[in-house]
């Protein structure tokens, strides 16, 4: 895995929330999980094939996906299942700017977003996994890359 | 009585007339039903002509003819001897024709439905019993020429029997009908009355004249001699039926709006019998109006008995019932009374033909009713729904007709689709040579059919994806299983292949396919050009699992032309899925690069010691976790971290020089060179420590794979070591081997005392520190304070420098001394070094105390070396040693005198 494509990934979803909230949103320092890896309440998991293999996710608090619910649609306070389907949509956003950019050399799947769940999400990357957290406001996300 | 020859033969000839009628009742019956019954309709036609003769011969005369009792029934002349004399053989002959004329006419109306066996036994009981006495009642003692029976007596009027023959066919047949319910089919639940065809129109009609002829007879020869009566009697028949036919056309066509034909035979009827009863008492117009009227009643009877949902099969009782009365009635209403003569007035003669209807067919209609009802009861009249279904030729007789044969075995067919099977053909048949060519057609078309299934079982076997594709890429309608197995999808036909590949392919090899595929199409380029230039020709798809992953096949696929005459028609392609050996075949390439660039590594940890070997593993992975710790933890500034993590570097540096492992060595000297870089930095941002986890992941993936080796090495191991005893062994060995690798890289000769190291002495949980730190000082010993041999020599000291170690316990921990015979501490360089660095001002360059200046020497980035190589000078040597020793909540002490020693003294609190 080469830091130029670890930082191509991260660009995509750094530009993301900042587009999206026009508030600034920041990598912080990376670092490796060998056997665990971090999940908060949401993760929206991509798989990659072709020339690479393996996948990425995102994962965030249910804290943070509701405050970009709000600022999207408007609502406060928004229910579970509209997070679930913003977490849905954030991650099909992000597949899709990966794919734009590197759609040409690799396969993108149509992400899926877990709850929980590690082993669904551990049994896809390919390790070691690198973490970057991902800060905007107050929160912290965290995008993993696990691929060969 | 007394006949003439003439009258005999008349009505022999009239006789012979009237059985001609019974032919024509047969077509009649036969062109009005369906063929499925034919043979059973025309054999009735027969049998009642033959039993109605018997049992009229044996009772029925007697009955009808014999002395009368009180003008209800005739006693005399049963079996009758008709061969005792001329007239009575004629007599008998012509009446019983009659007979039998009356018994046929059930037959029609009941048709297709009733038992051939019932049938019989009404035809019995008709001429035996309901028809003799009734026409007893009429036309009692007519044999001797004086009127005997009641109605008769009473005037009643029936010239040729339009109520002794025709109605009371009629009146029986009713009451059968009754009995045995409409035809299948005839009538809907909701009302609708379904026309039901007769088998030959042409049949029928030929019937009818044969009946009209017949006809001349009936009435002609109902005069019983040849008068002048005849010849007016017989052309009145004809106007009769002519205008019953004309008026019933008209007025059919008017009504209906086409000319039915059904109308046309039973108007002609109707207007015979009509005529049948005033024939002799009318004139030529009244006859034509009696026949167009009649013609007329028999419509309207005809239409109520349908409204009523009553199935006459062939209208017969409108024809013989309804024209029948009518033509009873028309006696009075027509009739000259000079030429009745007998004495009744309009009205009375009025009253006595109705009174003749009613009782003849109270008496007719009664009998059947009473009787066939107690019959049905014990064994139906009417034949099973199937046997109606299947028809009465079938069902009754057990004969079929070629058609029937015919028929049964295409229902057959079409019902089971076995295509074996074929129908019989009779030779020389119409109905043959259809059938021959039906089974020509099935023949071939079994043929298409076991082709067809072996192409389909070859499909669906096939282990490869077989299809065609057109110019568009679509896939035709027939391909293999296989393909679907494949590319995991069903229903691909019409689909296009283009398509299919689209989200399974990169955009680049997509994009290619469709220009190969429009070159495929090129009938002017070569096979073998096409062949290099296919981009699928091994590729690998990847399909979504929809699970946030893919699931990954190899295929190869082949593209062949398909020519029409010069153009490409279509394109069969082979999908071959060689995901298994593709695998199979990278797993082996990847072991054996895996093997050559292992090799070295491999050849480099077998001469480690195993145990030291794990003890060493477990070591580097606990530094890398550190490291990795403070990436994830964030604490401190980024300098502060950059610095943390350089120690680590720096051990993991060292332990790999340790054991010789020059390609982790390398790593971490360039992870420590990336770490300057950045130190180096203005402004450090986040991203700045992307590389560093890069770096990180390398060397974990070198620990890996060096842990990989290590298991494989050990799996061939008897024995093993026990950790403990590997530690002491570790510190020493340590030691022992930093200074020997060094010394002679530098040119030097070391020894090392361990005598006084104990190292049950140190607590296992900081032995793996302790070690660190000896490593380190014995490194810098080597490099900065053991001079070379000649240097030693010149100072008389020994050549070779020595290295002693030691370990003790005590109340407050542990005592860990390390002392080397070199220089000693070089206080100068010390100061130069540190005023050169910026540490100290050349102010204070004078009055520095050695205290100040062993403590800046254990400061980071302090070295006297020249330039960093791998083994050292960097300067975080001392500084790591103090970081070390401080964790452990340790002091250091340094002793040193110039040209003699340098001692470090760690005492270390154990809890």
């Amino acid at each position: 895995m080469k830091e130029q494509e670890l930082k191509y990934f991260i660009d995509v979803v750094v530009n993301y929330f900042r587009d999206i909230s026009g508030e600034p949103s920041e990598m912080g320092i990376p670092f490796i999980k060998e056997k665990n890896t971090i999940l908060l309440d949401y993760t929206g998991l991509i798989g990659i094939s072709g020339t690479k293999k393996g996948a990425i996710y995102l994962t965030a608090s249910r804290e943070m996906l509701s405050e970009i619910t709000t600022i999207l649609l408007g609502y406060e306070n928004p229910e579970e299942e509209l997070v679930v389907d913003m977490a849905g949509e954030i991650a099909n956003t992000i597949a899709g700017n990966v794919r734009e950019n590197f759609g040409a050399s690799f396969m993108i799947s149509v992400p899926i977003i877990l709850k929980g769940c590690p082993e669904d999400v551990i049994i896809r990357m390919i390790p070691p996994i690198f973490i970057i957290p991902i800060k905007w406001r107050n929160h912290s996300a965290f995008l993993a890359v696990g691929l060969e | 009585m007394d006949k003439t020859n003439v009258d005999i033969l008349w009505i022999i000839i009239a006789s012979s007339l009237v059985f001609i009628m019974q032919a024509g009742f047969s077509f009649v019956e036969s062109g009005l039903t369906r063929s499925k019954n034919s043979i059973n309709v025309a054999i009735k036609n027969l049998t009642d002509l033959g039993v109605s003769v018997t049992a009229f011969w044996i009772i029925g005369f007697a009955l009808m003819f014999g002395a009368s009792a009180s003008g209800i029934i005739g006693t005399t002349s049963f079996f009758t001897p008709f061969s005792s004399g001329v007239w009575i053989a004629a007599f008998f002959l012509f009446q019983a024709m009659f007979c039998s004329t009356s018994a046929t006419i059930v037959s029609g109306a009941v048709a297709e439905r009733m038992k051939y066996s019932s049938y019989i036994i009404s035809t019995v009981v008709i001429s035996a019993i309901i028809y003799p006495v009734s026409g007893h009642w009429a036309w009692g003692g007519a044999f001797t020429g004086v009127t005997e029976g009641w109605l008769g007596k009473m005037g009643f009027i029936d010239f040729a029997g339009s109520t002794v023959v025709h109605s009371v066919g009629g009146w029986v047949a009713l009451a059968i009908l009754f009995i045995i319910g409409p035809r299948t089919g005839r009538f809907s639940p909701d009302g609708t009355v379904n026309k039901i065809n007769g088998s030959s129109i042409p049949t029928a009609t030929v019937g009818v004249m044969l009946l009209w002829f017949g006809w001349f007879g009936f009435n002609g020869g109902s005069t019983l001699a040849m008068n002048q009566d005849v010849a007016g009697i017989i052309m009145k028949t004809v106007l009769a039926a002519s205008t019953g036919m004309v008026a019933t056309l008209i007025a059919g066509w008017a009504i209906l709006k086409y000319p039915d034909v059904n109308l046309v035979i039973n108007g002609t009827l109707a207007g015979l019998v009509a005529i049948t009863a005033p024939c002799h008492v009318v004139n030529d117009r009244e006859a034509a109006l009696i026949g167009a009227v009649g013609g007329l009643i028999m419509f309207g009877i005809s239409i109520l008995l349908q409204r009523f949902r009553i199935d006459d099969a062939v209208d017969a009782i409108p024809v013989h019932l309804g024209a029948g009365a009518w033509g009873t009635l028309s006696v009075a209403f027509f009739g000259d009374p000079a030429l009745i003569n007998n004495g009744l007035s309009f009205t009375g003669q009025l009253a006595v033909q109705a009174l003749g209807i009613v009782s003849v067919g109270a008496w007719a209609f009664g009998i059947t009713y009473i009787f066939l009802y107690v019959i049905n009861r014990l064994s139906p009249l009417r034949v099973t729904a199937d046997n109606e279904t299947s028809g009465l030729n079938v069902a009754e007789h057990g004969a079929t007709t070629e058609i029937f044969d015919l028929y049964t075995v295409m229902d057959r067919q079409s019902r089971t689709g076995d295509l074996s099977l074929r129908v019989p053909v009779e030779p020389f048949t119409e109905v043959g040579q259809i059938a021959d060519r039906y089974n020509q057609v099935i023949a071939s078309l079994e043929e298409n059919l076991v082709a067809k299934s072996d192409y389909v079982s070859i499909l669906d076997n096939v282990s490869d994806g077989l299809f065609l594709m057109n110019r568009e890429n679509i896939i035709a309608p027939h391909y293999s299983s296989s393909l679907e197995n494949i590319f995991e999808k069903t229903g691909l036909s019409g689909t296009g292949f283009d398509e299919l590949i689209k989200s399974l392919v990169s955009e680049k090899d997509y994009n290619s396919f469709l220009e190969y595929s429009a070159l495929l199409f090129d009938g002017k380029i070569s096979f073998r050009t096409l062949d290099r230039l296919n981009p699928l020709k091994k590729i690998d798809i990847h399909i979504d699992n929809r699970k946030g992953g893919f699931i990954l096949k190899h295929i190869e696929c082949s593209f062949l032309r398909i020519m029409e005459e010069d153009t490409v028609a279509r394109v069969m392609a082979i999908v071959r899925d060689v995901t298994a050996e593709t695998e199979l075949a990278s797993e082996m390439e990847k072991v054996k690069e895996r093997s050559q660039s292992e090799m070295q590594m491999f050849y480099r940890i077998l001469r480690i010691e195993p145990a030291m070997f794990i003890e060493f593993l477990a070591s580097l992975e606990d530094n890398i976790s550190r490291i990795n710790e403070i990436l994830e933890n964030e604490k401190g500034g980024l300098k502060d971290m950059l610095n943390e993590i350089y120690r680590y570097v720096h051990a993991i540096k060292g332990d790999a020089n340790l054991f010789e492992l020059d390609f982790l060595a390398r790593k971490a000297h360039n992870f420590e060179s990336r770490i300057d870089e950045l130190l180096g930095k203005e402004n450090l941002e986040n991203s700045d420590f992307l590389s560093l986890a890069v770096m990180v992941s390398e060397l974990h993936n070198t620990v890996s794979q060096m842990q990989t080796l290590i298991n494989q090495i050990l799996s061939f191991q008897k024995d093993f070591t026990a950790h403990n005893s590997g530690s002491e062994e570790l510190i020493v060995f340590s030691v022992r081997n930093m200074a020997n690798r060094i010394a002679s890289k530098a040119g030097k000769l070391i020894t090392v005392d361990s005598k006084g190291f104990e190292i049950l002495n140190i607590p296992p949980p900081i032995r793996r520190k302790v070690k660190e730190a000896l490593v380190q000082l014995t490194r810098n010993s080597v490099i900065h304070g053991i001079e070379t041999p000649d240097e030693r020599n010149s100072y008389g000291k020994n050549v070779q420098g020595k290295i002693t170690i030691a370990a003790s316990k005590n109340d407050n921990g542990v005592r860990i001394i390390y002392r080397d015979d070199g220089r000693g501490i070089d206080f100068d360089s010390l100061k130069n070094r540190a005023v050169n660095s910026g540490k100290i001002s050349r102010e204070e360059d004078s009055s520095i105390t050695r205290e100040k200046l062993i403590e800046l020497m254990f400061q980071p980035g302090f070295s006297t070396a020249e330039s960093a190589d791998l083994n050292a000078g960097r300067g975080v040597g001392m500084f790591l040693v103090r970081r070390i020793i401080s964790e452990m909540n340790g002091r250091i002490t340094v002793k040193t005198k110039k040209g003699e020693f340098c001692e470090f003294e760690f005492a270390i609190p154990v809890a």
